[in-house]
């Protein structure tokens, strides 16, 4: 994908990626807001969720059976899902598309799970690059405290998969460390544009409409 | 794709169209090398329950995207390769797979998927030891399934090339489909050294000649990895 050029639709795409807990689905109903008060048409789409293809997810991750190309494929069908039937019309017509995770979320994940990342940049080389790619960036234990406040911590996010650790806070922290670093390694490739997701939800979200400025003027 | 000399067993795949005799031919080898003490297991592409269920309701609602079904198809060859196919060559087992990956390639290419980026999908697959291609003219395929007498609504919509636009008519686009798919899959059997199998002669020659060729196989594959020729 990074030899993909710049797309030529007349829609726009944000993306925010990062580990959960980092507080970028919250940033993302806020640009939502505001680029909607300002008259933008907006198209949300988010991570797993496509009508029925998710569930197939849900189910399989309960009972605990995906192994990681299976996990990998799964993702990439409800990706592509996503991509071809909400995204691509809504890029197709004008709009601007707020992407809660993208296909850098699949290759962090798969990638610390062993999977090798020529497999799955292959796999993703049909989307288009993104206008603006957000990178959150939090330390997995301070995530772990963030996700813990509202729900307990799942088996594959823990990556309890990779058998690296009995304890689920243990594993989550080794798992999302490997996630975290995989991130890091794609930043300057993919031009991500980073956010402490310790600093206050106001001033992240001034940064972020500063930085979608330009790509919004270049809509109208 | 890797090959498979690193297991004990070892693995043999064979493709060909709807009606070009796989079962039958798979079926006949799994009693011969039962016969002959060999342990042997046919892995049929017997889709998953989940899986199935979501491709027929994106079917049913005509989301036909190729990208998303070339996934599908190979998240659900992945599970049978991770907990059929491999833990057999582990245990030393003859696998018979009765449709393998090609059969995917070549519903995804038909569509416009470049072939290069859906043979890299199924890159964790194995090659298999050998490919028997059964090759069957589409003017037989269409007598064998009943063509002319089997009505309209029996024809799958996506098994029938219907979401690519080639006839209105289920039936005729069925045949445009099934013909395009038979020279993609020449095709592929030159370019992936797949064996062609006349699946016009009588049933038990092209048995006679698939055991032939495997025995040959087993015997080699044996040798190499240092193990008793024959039987078990």
């Amino acid at each position: 994908m990074s030899h993909t050029p710049p797309h030529s639709y007349p829609g726009r795409l944000i993306v925010v990626e990062g580990i959960d807990g980092s507080g970028k689905s919250t940033q993302m109903d806020l640009l939502a807001d505001y680029l909607q008060s300002r008259g933008f048409g907006v198209l949300k789409s988010a991570w797993n969720s496509s009508p029925d293809i998710s569930p197939v997810i849900r189910k399989a991750k309960k009972k605990q059976i995906l192994t990681p190309y299976a996990f990998s494929l799964l993702h990439a069908a409800d990706f592509s899902f996503r991509y071809t039937y909400e995204i691509l019309p809504a890029m197709e017509a004008g709009m601007v598309v707020l992407s809660d995770r993208y296909i850098f979320t699949a290759i962090a994940r798969d990638c610390a799970r062993g999977i090798p990342k020529k497999w799955l940049v292959s796999n993703f080389r049909f989307a288009i690059v993104p206008d603006l790619t957000f990178f959150f960036r939090v330390d997995p234990e301070t995530s772990y405290q963030r996700i813990t406040r509202t729900r307990p911590i799942k088996f594959y996010e823990a990556g309890m998969d990779m058998n690296l650790s009995t304890n689920p806070r243990e594993s989550y922290t080794l798992f999302q460390s490997r996630v975290l670093s995989e991130y890091e390694a794609m930043k300057d490739e993919y031009g991500f544009h980073v956010v402490d997701a310790t600093l206050s939800l106001e001033r992240t979200q001034a940064r972020m409409r500063r930085l979608l400025g330009p790509i919004i003027r270049s809509l109208s | 794709m890797e090959r498979t000399s690193q297991y004990p067993g070892l693995l043999i795949a064979i493709e060909g169209t709807d009606g070009s005799g796989k079962t039958t031919q798979a079926e006949l080898l799994k009693h011969y090398y039962l016969s002959r003490g060999v342990a042997v297991v046919v892995s049929a592409c017997n889709t998953v329950e989940l899986i199935r269920r979501a491709i027929s309701d994106l079917k049913q609602q005509n989301f036909l995207d190729p990208l998303t079904f070339s996934f599908l198809y190979a998240a659900d060859f992945v599970d049978r390769f991770e907990h059929q196919i491999i833990p057999a060559l582990e245990a030393g087992q003859l696998v018979i797979a009765e449709q393998y990956v090609y059969t995917v390639f070549g519903r995804a290419i038909l569509r416009g998927i470049a072939p290069e980026w859906i043979a890299n999908i199924f890159d964790f697959a194995l090659v298999p030891a050998k490919t028997f291609y059964l090759d069957l003219p589409v003017e037989s395929l269409l007598e064998r399934i009943h063509w002319k007498t089997r009505q309209e609504r029996f024809f799958d919509y996506y098994e029938a090339g219907m979401d690519m636009n080639l006839s209105s008519r289920k039936k005729d686009s069925f045949v445009i489909y099934q013909r395009r798919l038979i020279e993609l899959y020449r095709e592929m059997a030159k370019s992936y050294g797949m064996e062609t199998v006349d699946a016009m002669a009588p049933i038990h020659r092209q048995q006679k000649s698939l055991r032939g060729k495997i025995d040959n196989l087993l015997a080699t594959h044996r040798k190499g990895m240092g193990l008793a020729g024959g039987g078990r």
